[in-house]
């Protein structure tokens, strides 16, 4: 063999050991890289976190999410705390967070919480991001907060914290490590409520937007399936069916939780409990609803022709038998200015509250009693046939997104024209919320089922059902 | 919406409404319960106001509401009570604006506990709140004033020498507010947090400003949030554009000062309670200020005054604070009270001989005239902090219009009127028939209350006004004023006559604001037959020919309440004499029995607050004309009278002694009583 052929092989085993040697050292650091990624922890936050939300895989949920029109819409109306976190990377980092390149930057897990001290995210990088943060000299300091005064950030146990309030960075340093039921699903985002009620929504990236979940709160469990889920003469804005009224007051206690923690909120909702005292008294007993095997409610439209908003409020209560007995709510209208009337031959009575808008309508259909807040509503539920559609749950609460788009787009725009959209004025106000409403309004419908489970309701069903996308 | 319901009744027309509850008049007392339960109670015994910029402060002295451009809108100041139960009605420490005194190391808030306060008034249109420290000699005079021509409010601090002077603090969480919402009062209330915009404080006399462009976008945030952060708020805020401004300054020296952010570790409050202030000059968001001053120091006092100018600019806020700087606190409480007089000079006050009475009606015209919206002519009925009294009530305005009557305004019961006729619908929609009125106004002219809320009778009292106001006039002025006033009139009437419950041919059910629903009682009755009355009085008059249907349905009315409210034994149904108005139903009534009317004078004592005011403004007016039966009510005039005045809340006790009344209605009661008891006027 000649010394050229000779040094060619040397040259070529040479390489190939060089190449191999480089292999096994991506091979090596790629396995650093996903050691330091994974774990089982989902990161930290402050002790006084209110409520979170973990993605397992922010690329495969991102990428889905983009592909899904009902996604786009939702991102759109997250809080603009929520929405401006992940570019704060690119002030802490200076790596603009792509779906393409999140996992390999950032880990594949997300946290976002949020806790009295402000809202932030929490991930678990790997050694690129290590790597650059030293290079950069970004502070990565374990359990020391550095910030610029626009973000702050802090390292701890592998962890990066990165929020715009230096207080929550600090909290979350001496904080707590949520510990969420993940599933296997890499398609998910899983939210948990912690304040002030407690609940949880794994919301999956596919069509119509899947969720499962719980809240608390108590459910009378049904033997039947409930009957009037599509009792209502047109689609309402909102519709709520339960066993009984009972139960969806029960069903309903979380939204009281919420109200209460705001000031502004809760002094209106105050203020609303002064007027239903006022307009109804406490006449009836407590066994009003005793008789009743189901019970739906229906937001049946909003009137936004003047400034106040107005609710049109349909309710059908069906009894397990029909009785020739008062209607359960005539305790309500006994001793006031009413009116006896009649809908679709049947007797009922009418009691003026608050003008032609908000009057309580007492009467019966063929199989239910019924009453609503205005008279021409009472007059198409007393017209509406029996429903023949069954739905075996315990409750059943459907939203029209096309009809709270345009009830959205109204009401804003009107907040809009009255400087009640804070650090915003008229116009900018218009131009943020018109285009979000209408988009909204393409979602199709809102339904979820709930299912008695103890102190809790389990929680299936669709965000946004008709969502072709 | 009556056409409808006339419509349903008439298809089915099976049973009638209710039983009625004969009722004397409005529940205001229940009203004034009511609105406490859902608002929270009021925390205000007395208002100085010009106009235009009106300011409450409660017992203590402290400042609770402050509205500016007008009594009816825009309060610019952070105060909220929760609770009449609650200590202190559940205010937070930071609202409102006070004096505090460092003494011993601390800040002592001189309208907080442990110091007491008793309020009087030494002067036309101003408060003064006298604060004791318990078991000691240490006395503090608070005197407030709102200049009676320009926007500025001055409060005055003269501290007993006790010791040492030391640096008195002035802190104030004002939240200047551009907006109002239709139907809903809350703006300048509950949604402080979203009122409000910077502070800063500038010149070479420090001066802090309060100020709220209007409609502030996201730029205007975010460059205020850099010319804070840099140091140049001062040199560039008024390019921003108007808005509200408020420009606080002292006459003698500042030794500190803050601006803060209310919830922030920067708050002044925070630091004015610790005696530091940081001399931080601005700040973005829901700002507070404070400022520490150097007292005068006297023979044996030492004191200091804060001025507060309010404007659309900060040109004009400048303006304001140099005249009242120049001037000095004195000097403008002098010059206040030579103004008030002149403004008094023309009206009808009870003869010299009896100089209390002659004070006190001083004190409910100074509490209406301040009321009276410069612009629009509007009356606020009390510019509180809480909804809904800040506003204008038409069923409210007919009797402090009556009162400005008799005192000799009729120039401002013309504006007024008029102000509620631009306030007429002359279209129909769903809930506002044409010819109805919003029951409650801002005093621009805009619906104040939910729409829902229709109030025939307000329509009803505005005619009733109307005529009455009418009658104070001449022969040639009259016709003119009526002439003016003939469509609305008209409009009204119209509305007034179609308001039939075609089976019992009462009213239909309208809002009560007393129970917050609608409801059919006999006060809807008696005010609907007042309205049509009158505007078949005012057609009376030549060339204003009155629908047939007027005089028909006058009839039915008439026909009603004689049926209703006439007893078996001929005589009024009701715990007092026949309403205000009601002279040719009055004629057909028997005279009461023997002991009645002593017993409606007893029973004065059970009554609180306006209320109480009520009743003894009917019983002197039925009474009118006959000093004998006057003679029963003297005992009122001295103390009940003048202590009722300020009792807004009913959750608490008023102070005995009368200061300036912060409720216009109350004060026209309390007008209309001592000025018909003292004879000086007959009408």
């Amino acid at each position: 063999m000649s010394d050229s052929i000779q040094k060619r092989r040397l040259s070529y085993r040479f390489g190939l050991v060089v190449l191999v040697g480089l292999a096994v050292i991506v091979l090596g650091l790629a396995g650093v890289d996903r050691a330091m990624k994974t774990t089982t922890a989902v990161g930290f936050s402050p002790r006084a976190t209110r409520g979170y939300a973990v993605i397992p895989d922010v690329m495969t949920w991102s990428r889905r999410m983009g592909e899904i029109e009902a996604g786009r819409v939702f991102e759109e109306w997250l809080p603009d705390d929520v929405r401006c976190l992940p570019m704060l990377f690119r002030e802490v980092v200076g790596l603009r967070p792509t779906p393409g390149a999140w996992n390999a930057w950032f880990g594949p897990r997300l946290l976002v919480a949020r806790a009295p001290e402000g809202t932030g995210l929490c991930v678990r990088p790997g050694m690129l991001l290590r790597l650059r943060c030293r290079l950069r000299a970004i502070g990565h300091k374990e359990s020391s907060v550095a910030g610029d005064g626009r973000a702050y950030w802090a390292w701890r146990d592998g962890f990066l914290v990165v929020s715009t309030s230096e207080a929550f960075v600090r909290a979350s340093l001496d904080g707590m490590t949520p510990e969420p039921a993940l599933g296997p699903a890499r398609d998910v985002v899983h939210i948990e409520r912690l304040e002030p009620f407690a609940a949880t929504l794994d919301v999956r990236a596919h069509r119509g937007l899947p969720v499962e979940g719980w809240v608390e709160g108590s459910l009378a469990t049904r033997a039947r399936p409930l009957g009037l889920v599509e009792c209502w003469p047109d689609s309402p804005l909102l519709s709520v069916d339960a066993s009984s009224c009972a139960d969806l007051v029960s069903a309903s206690a979380w939204l009281r939780k919420v109200v209460e923690c705001d000031p502004v909120t809760a002094r209106l909702y105050q203020a609303a409990v002064g007027l239903g005292r006022a307009w109804f008294g406490d006449p009836l007993g407590k066994e009003w609803a005793a008789g009743q095997d189901e019970c739906a409610l229906a937001v049946m439209g909003i009137n936004t022709a003047e400034s106040i908003p107005v609710p049109e409020v349909g309710l059908v209560m069906r009894p397990r038998q029909m009785e020739p007995a008062a209607h359960p709510l005539a305790g309500l209208v006994a001793g006031r200015a009413a009116v006896d009337f009649e809908w679709q031959g049947r007797p009922g009575v009418m009691a003026p509250l608050a003008g032609e808008k908000i009057m309580l309508c007492l009467g019966r259909s063929e199989r239910d009693w019924i009453a609503a807040s205005r008279e021409p509503i009472m007059d198409r539920l007393a017209a509406q046939p029996p429903s023949a559609g069954e739905v075996s749950a315990d409750l059943v609460v459907g939203l029209d997104w096309s009809r709270l788009g345009a009830v959205l787009e109204s009401v804003l725009v009107s907040a809009a024209r009255l400087e009640l959209t804070p650090r915003m004025n008229g116009d900018e106000a218009r131009a943020h919320w018109r285009s979000r409403a209408q988009r909204l309004s393409t979602l199709g419908r809102l339904r979820l089922m709930g299912f008695s489970d103890g102190d809790r309701i389990r929680i299936t069903g669709t965000l946004a059902e008709s969502d072709a996308s | 919406m009556h056409r409808k319901r006339n419509s349903l009744s008439r298809r089915t027309a099976i049973v009638a409404l209710a039983a009625m509850v004969v009722m004397c008049g409005p529940a205001w007392a229940e009203e004034i319960a009511t609105l406490e339960r859902l608002w929270g109670p009021a925390d205000a015994t007395a208002a100085v106001a010009n106009g235009s910029l009106a300011v409450c402060v409660n017992g203590t002295g402290r400042l609770t509401a402050c509205h500016w451009p007008s009594p009816g809108y825009y309060n610019q100041i952070s105060y909220r009570t929760v609770s009449s139960e609650a200590p202190l009605l559940g205010v937070e420490a930071h609202h409102g604006a006070m004096w505090g005194l460092r003494a011993d190391g601390k800040t002592s808030w001189v309208t907080a506990p442990p110091w007491t306060a008793r309020q009087f008034s030494f002067r036309a249109g101003e408060v003064d709140t006298e604060c004791r420290w318990p078991d000691s000699d240490r006395v503090v005079l608070q005197r407030t004033l709102v200049h009676t021509d320009r926007d500025i409010l001055a409060t005055h601090i003269a501290v007993k020498m006790d010791g040492e002077p030391a640096p008195l603090i002035w802190y104030a969480d004002f939240s200047p507010c551009t907006r109002v919402i239709p139907e809903l009062p809350v703006a300048d209330w509950l949604l402080d947090a979203w009122n409000d915009f910077a502070a800063f404080a500038d010149g070479d006399r420090p001066t802090i400003y309060h100020f709220r462009p209007r409609d502030p976008g996201s730029v205007a945030w975010r460059q205020a949030e850099e010319w804070a952060a840099t140091g140049a708020m001062g040199a560039h805020a008024s390019e921003l554009g108007s808005g509200v401004w408020i420009g606080i300054t002292s006459d003698t020296a500042v030794v500190g000062l803050q601006c803060g952010t209310t919830d922030g570790p920067d708050s002044a409050f925070e630091q004015a309670a610790r005696g530091v202030l940081g001399g931080r000059g601005a700040a973005v968001g829901r700002c507070n200020s404070a400022l520490m001053i150097e007292p005068h120091v006297e023979e044996d006092a030492y004191s200091a005054s804060i001025y507060v100018a309010f404007g659309a600019s900060r040109a004009e806020v400048d303006s304001a604070l140099e005249h009242a700087v120049t001037g000095g606190f004195e000097s403008m409480a002098v010059g206040n009270t030579v103004r008030w007089w002149a403004r008094l000079a023309p009206a009808a006050l009870p003869a010299m001989r009896d100089p209390e009475l002659a004070d006190l009606c001083r004190r409910c015209l100074i509490a209406i005239l301040g009321n009276v919206d410069r612009r629009s002519g509007a009356i606020v009925r009390a510019p509180i902090s809480q909804p809904p009294l800040a506003l204008d009530w038409p069923r409210h305005g007919f009797w402090i219009d009556l009162a400005l009557d008799l005192a000799g305004y009729h120039d401002l019961v013309e504006r007024h009127t008029l102000f509620y006729a631009r306030l007429l619908r002359s279209r129909d929609a769903p809930g506002k028939p044409a010819g109805s009125v919003p029951a409650a106004a801002y005093s621009n002219g805009v619906e104040a209350l939910p729409h829902m809320a229709l109030e025939p009778d307000a329509v009803a009292w505005i005619l009733n006004a109307c005529w009455r106001h009418a009658r104070f006039l001449e022969s040639e002025e009259r016709q003119r004023y009526l002439n003016q006033m003939w469509d609305p009139i008209r409009q009204g009437a119209d509305f007034l006559v179609s308001w039939v419950d075609s089976r019992s041919g009462g009213p239909l059910p309208a809002f009560r604001p007393d129970a917050l629903r609608d409801d059919s009682d006999v006060s809807l009755l008696l005010a609907t037959f007042l309205g049509v009355d009158a505007a078949l009085r005012v057609a009376s008059e030549p060339d204003r020919p009155a629908p047939a249907a007027w005089r028909d349905r006058r009839r039915e009315l008439k026909a009603l309440i004689l049926i209703q409210c006439i007893g078996q034994d001929g005589r009024w149904i009701g715990e007092g004499p026949v309403p205000f108005g009601l002279e040719e139903i009055a004629a057909a009534v028997a005279p009461p029995e023997p002991g009645v009317e002593e017993g409606w004078v007893a029973r004065l004592a059970d009554r609180r607050g306006v209320e109480f005011l009520q009743a003894l403004c009917e019983l002197a007016v039925a009474w009118r004309g006959d000093p004998g039966k006057l003679a029963r009510l003297k005992p009122f005039l001295r103390m009940e009278l003048p202590s009722a005045l300020a009792r807004l809340s009913l959750g608490r006790d008023a102070p005995r002694n009368p200061v300036l009344a912060p409720d216009a209605l109350a004060a026209a009661f309390g007008y209309i009583t001592a000025i018909t008891y003292s004879g000086a006027v007959s009408w």
